[in-house]
């Protein structure tokens, strides 16, 4: 299962520059859109295990609700302080409507 | 309880609070609303420096006006306390320039403050644990103004600023920072020591007193009035982990919000630290009502302080009972 793609969620359920907290396969996965695009990661902050989709979406950076650690929602890089270790992203694609991820 | 269930806990009680898409049109980010405060208080700033130059060949003219100029010096606070949030300013850019230079101007690190901010906003009040908890209990009055006067900062930044650059970190700082980001706290205390040793040759070398004029000694006395707006954020609140009433509120009037960025508005900023300064007092008036709101403005509160939550003069006495609310 864990090469699948994996219906997450109806595309017009997530705003232009936000996020939103989907379960699949038992993980917390955050779905992000930006500029019509979509991203997923983890849902858990690597700095204090704050949920990420409880964040706010700025261009391409999600950044945590608890100290503002902030991550590059398309490669999980951490981009600057209190977090410092990257989130594991995930494969994303968009099917009539759908997003689909991989949780591999 | 650990730092995770601590911070899983807070996140909890703010949705008790407030529901996330209630909460989420507050979290928006907008460069102007900085870009005003910012150059305003730059402004006032110039100002009293330009107050101090008048004052030079006047004698002891120059004291108060030195001191009006360290207040409004010292509120280089606020804006250094926002963009460690990173919630000033949209540009990411602008918003670390802007934290470098009031890091530098009022000699906080910024870099490690961030990390050290990231620990009160997860323990905020939590006897032992809040790294920038203001007189815990049980309190005294001569602590208060051992407080007040700033002696207590220029310890604490001094010691973040010499040890970091020495290579060193205390165990209890050492836990709010990730082992890999050290090398980068002990570089900008190298810097920043790099720039104030640099000020102090040039102010030897050339026999000027600008530096002291106009920044240093303004900074040390000027300090006390930003360290008291400090004090009313959370002093008497109540000692553990309750975002409803572990900061407090104060309604004050306009200008003095202009020169705390909004900071009175303690307790939004604990329920929601995402919210930028400029939308503080919107989620106000949205939860105002469930926190710890109190009306009596900063001045009412430092009697409070005064009053009501001490337990002497000098010498501490560990059982008795403080008011806790
Ligand atoms: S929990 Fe995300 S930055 Fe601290």
């Amino acid at each position: 299962m864990a090469n699948d793609w994996l219906f997450a969620i109806d595309a017009d359920e997530i705003d232009e520059e936000d996020v939103a907290p989907i379960e699949i396969e038992g993980k917390e996965v955050a779905i992000y859109r930006n500029n019509g695009r979509f991203y997923a990661s983890v849902d858990k902050c690597t700095h204090g295990n704050a949920f990420l989709s409880d964040g706010i979406v700025v261009g391409d950076v999600i950044e945590c609700p608890l100290h503002q650690g902030r991550f590059c929602i398309k490669t999980g890089k951490a981009l600057s302080a209190p977090a410092s270790i990257s989130i594991e992203t995930f494969e994303v694609k968009v099917e009539n409507g759908k997003v689909f991820v991989k949780v591999g | 309880m650990t730092t995770i269930d601590a911070n899983a806990d807070l996140l909890k009680r703010q949705r008790e609070i407030i529901s996330r898409k209630t909460l989420k049109p507050y979290t928006k980010r907008k460069d102007l609303p900085g870009l005003i405060y910012f150059f305003g208080l730059l402004s006032c700033i110039g100002l009293t420096g330009f107050v101090v130059f008048l004052a030079e060949p006047h004698g002891w003219w120059i004291w108060p006006a030195m001191l009006l100029h360290g207040i409004m010096l010292s509120h280089l606070f606020a804006p250094l306390h926002e963009t460690s949030h990173g919630t000033a300013f949209k540009t990411r850019w602008i918003n670390e320039c802007v934290l470098w230079f009031c890091g530098i101007v009022t000699i906080w690190t910024p870099l490690y403050f961030r990390y050290d901010h990231a620990g009160h906003h997860t323990y905020a009040q939590v006897p032992g644990k809040d790294p920038e908890f203001v007189l815990p209990t049980p309190r005294t009055i001569l602590g208060y103004f051992y407080y007040v006067s700033a002696m207590h900062l220029w310890v604490k930044n001094g010691g973040w600023l010499f040890r970091h650059a020495l290579g060193y970190m205390t165990p209890f700082n050492r836990q709010f920072v990730p082992e890999d980001q050290l090398p980068k706290i002990f570089l900008e205390a190298r810097i920043m020591l790099a720039i104030y040793f640099g000020l102090a040759a040039f102010t030897i070398y050339t026999g000027s007193l600008v530096v002291l004029t106009y920044w240093l000694i303004p900074t040390i006395i000027g300090v006390p009035v930003a360290r008291m707006l400090r004090v009313a954020d959370h002093t008497g609140c109540v000692e553990k982990s309750d975002l409803r009433k572990y900061a407090r509120t104060v309604t004050t009037d306009r200008i003095t919000r202009f020169f705390c960025w909004n900071m009175s508005y303690h307790c939004e900023h604990h329920l929601a630290p995402s919210v930028p300064f400029h939308n503080l007092k919107g989620l106000h008036e949205e939860v105002g009502h469930e926190l710890n709101t109190v009306d009596k403005g900063y001045i009412g509160v430092q009697w409070e302080v005064l009053t009501k939550h001490m337990s002497g003069l000098w010498r501490k006495k560990p059982h008795e009972s403080v008011v806790q609310d």
